[in-house]
């Protein structure tokens, strides 16, 4: 009975209801998309390494170096002397290494020199390899292998030829065309930032550094384990035989004599830096609560102006002995249907356009979501939603409740 | 036990006021009486009903409806005891408009438990006994006549099948031809249900419809008497 008089109610208002129900819907999708981007944003920025046990590179802050050697933002202030990365590359615990070699651009985006171990060995997500939608790796020195992104972006194919810029910008001076790299390989969109990188062999970096290769035309990728690249690199990614060493080995390579150099368990730094961008998350979801606290006070508003010209009614109801507590009961409810009818189209909507926009999401800007906002985070603000919104309305409760309380029969 | 209701040495005053709005010495209405109690507005009236009602509680003196005192009840029980025991017809605005005329019937059974069968057939027999067409159940109550809302009023008042029933002015927003038709209506289903009805109003004209008439002047001692009139 009482949701069948508190639903008439509503519909007996109907314009002041729509209207607080759309800004209440608003605020609900605002505090779920936050909420959702803010957890896909944490996840899609752990799963841009992973399987990698130790990163290293010249000694530098964990957080930059992980920020240049995973993410691709910044610059190295040093290089590792090939010495350093023979000898731990070498060392019987180490399994294989990727080596990184960063500095060079083509048209905006990173290039990384490497091998064809990065295809190998280099993981994402849960332990998720690489893979290519079209060719395959380096068997030359001048191959190179493109990301999901680029290739879409810039429309290469496999086969086309392009030059490289010396430095990062967009625009440089200082073009490498005298050594064009052949496409042969693009790799399927991973949504890490490997998606927007140019990858090619070191020798083939180091000739178009005008570092002499003897006869590096014909200089196969296959021989280069015999003979590794007597250039600088940037940093390389290791991986071991044993997890159980990677203590012992970090400790090595920070304390080695023969060059300042870190290395970092990625995880690790990983979490580091989620924590800096901690403070953006947390402004995020203050913005949210202000919203969703503006939306219940235009509830309470809502349900106490309503009150004046309820007076009437509730009186009525007072008087075919309706105890006040059911009057107050009826409040509630209309208050909590509202809710329950946002939360609701809250959802559906952001699950419609999660859907609608995910193909063009992945293929635009390589952006992995999960479709469905229903997480158990979700269900938690879902419910601090719903007791706000009973709290908030015990307002009006109590006002319906003070005004019957009151009431003499008015004649 | 032959009285619906008893009055004894009643007093209220109402927060904040320095003198009593209602005093009444005696007043005792026999079960099945029909009282009319001429008053005019500021006369305790409203006090008055409240008291009855049990909406409000005498500062000091004893009411008994249907020899209950509403001193020894808790709040919840005076709800239950006015929903079974007294119906309420008032001068205007007597239904929740967003609902439909049987929702609106239907109310104090639903509050007081009545199955849905009792309720449809007592439905049934009051709109009869009001004439009011039974296609009217299902309309919004705010879409009705004056004249209908005051007779569905009245429906509602009697579902619970209340031994007592208090109008109050519940023909001032009618025209003199539909006055005259409620009265009889409202008079006759009171016969068929044999409750006590106690009828307040200003208009004298409605005094021959009652064998029993007070006046808020004789009743309620709290009044300035007829020519100390401070105005």
């Amino acid at each position: 009975m009482f949701f069948k008089i508190a639903w008439k109610s509503l519909m007996n208002r109907k314009l002041s209801v729509a209207l607080t129900l759309a800004s209440l819907t608003v605020s609900i999708i605002i505090v779920i998309s936050v909420e959702h981007i803010r957890s896909q944003a944490r996840e899609s920025f752990n799963r841009t390494v992973s399987g990698v046990d130790l990163i290293v590179g010249a000694r530098t802050s964990p957080i930059n170096l992980l920020l240049y050697s995973v993410f691709r933002i910044g610059n190295a202030s040093n290089n590792i002397g090939s010495e350093s990365y023979e000898l731990i590359a070498g060392d019987p615990r180490v399994a294989w290494t990727i080596p990184l070699s960063l500095g060079d651009s083509h048209r905006g985006f990173r290039v990384v020199g490497s091998n064809n171990n990065f295809f190998e060995h280099f993981q994402y997500g849960t332990q998720q390899h690489l893979s290519f939608s079209q060719g395959s790796g380096f068997t030359t020195a001048y191959d190179t292998v493109l990301g999901a992104q680029i290739a879409k972006q810039l429309q290469y194919r496999v086969g086309d030829s392009i030059t490289l810029s010396h430095g990062i910008g967009e625009v440089s001076f200082s073009n490498h065309e005298s050594t064009p790299f052949r496409i042969t390989g693009i790799l399927a969109a991973t949504g890490t930032p490997v998606d927007q990188a140019l990858h090619v062999p070191l020798e083939g970096l180091d000739g178009a550094h005008g570092i002499v290769h003897d006869d590096h035309h014909e200089h196969s990728v296959v021989d280069e384990h015999h003979h590794i690249a007597s250039s600088e690199i940037t940093a390389f990614m290791l991986g071991l035989n044993s997890r159980m060493s990677v203590f012992e080995l970090q400790r090595a390579i920070n304390e080695y004599d023969g060059e300042a150099l870190t290395a970092i368990l990625p995880g690790v730094a990983l979490a580091e830096l989620w924590q800096v961008m901690g403070t953006v998350e947390n402004i995020l979801a203050v913005i949210s609560a202000l919203v969703m606290l503006a939306s219940l006070l235009g509830i309470a508003t809502m349900l106490l102006s309503s009150m004046r010209e309820r007076q009437r009614e509730i009186f009525l109801f007072r008087s075919v002995g309706m105890h006040s507590s059911s009057v107050f009961l009826l409040i509630e409810i209309e208050a909590l249907l509202i809710t329950a009818a946002a939360s609701v189209a809250a959802i559906a909507l952001v699950s419609i356009a999660l859907t609608l926009s995910q193909t063009w999401l992945s293929q635009e800007f390589g952006l992995l979501i999960d479709t469905s906002p229903l997480s158990s985070n979700i269900a938690f603000y879902i419910g601090i939603i719903f007791l706000a919104c009973s709290v908030l309305s015990l307002l009006p409760g109590i006002a319906a409740y003070r005004s019957s309380l009151g009431t003499q029969l008015k004649f | 036990m032959t009285y619906a209701i008893e009055c004894q040495e009643i007093t209220y005053t109402w927060p904040q006021a320095n003198n009593p709005t209602l005093t009444i010495e005696s007043l005792s209405v026999e079960k099945g009486e029909r009282l009319f109690i001429h008053g005019a507005s500021g006369s305790g009236k409203s006090t008055f009903l409240s008291l009855l009602a049990g909406l409000l509680t005498a500062n000091s003196g004893e009411i008994k409806v249907l020899g209950n005192s509403f001193h020894s009840m808790s709040d919840r029980q005076k709800d239950r005891f006015r929903s079974q025991h007294i119906g309420f017809v008032f001068q205007q605005f007597n239904l929740i408009p967003y609902l439909s005329v049987e929702d609106n019937i239907a109310l104090p059974a639903k509050i007081s438990g009545l199955d849905k069968a009792s309720i449809s057939t007592r439905t049934r027999s009051l709109l009869d006994s009001l004439l009011l067409d039974t296609k009217l159940l299902k309309q919004r109550a705010d879409q009705l006549s004056i004249g209908q809302q005051q007779r569905v009023a009245v429906a509602r008042a009697l579902i619970n099948e209340p031994e007592i029933l208090i109008a109050d002015e519940p023909t001032s927003a009618l025209d003199e031809e539909a006055k005259d038709e409620f009265m009889g209506l409202l008079l006759n289903t009171q016969q068929r249900t044999g409750s006590t009805i106690i009828f307040v109003s200003h208009d004298r004209e409605l005094m021959k419809h009652f064998d029993q008439h007070k006046s808020m002047t004789e009743l309620n001692a709290a009044l300035p008497k007829r020519g100390t009139n401070v105005l």
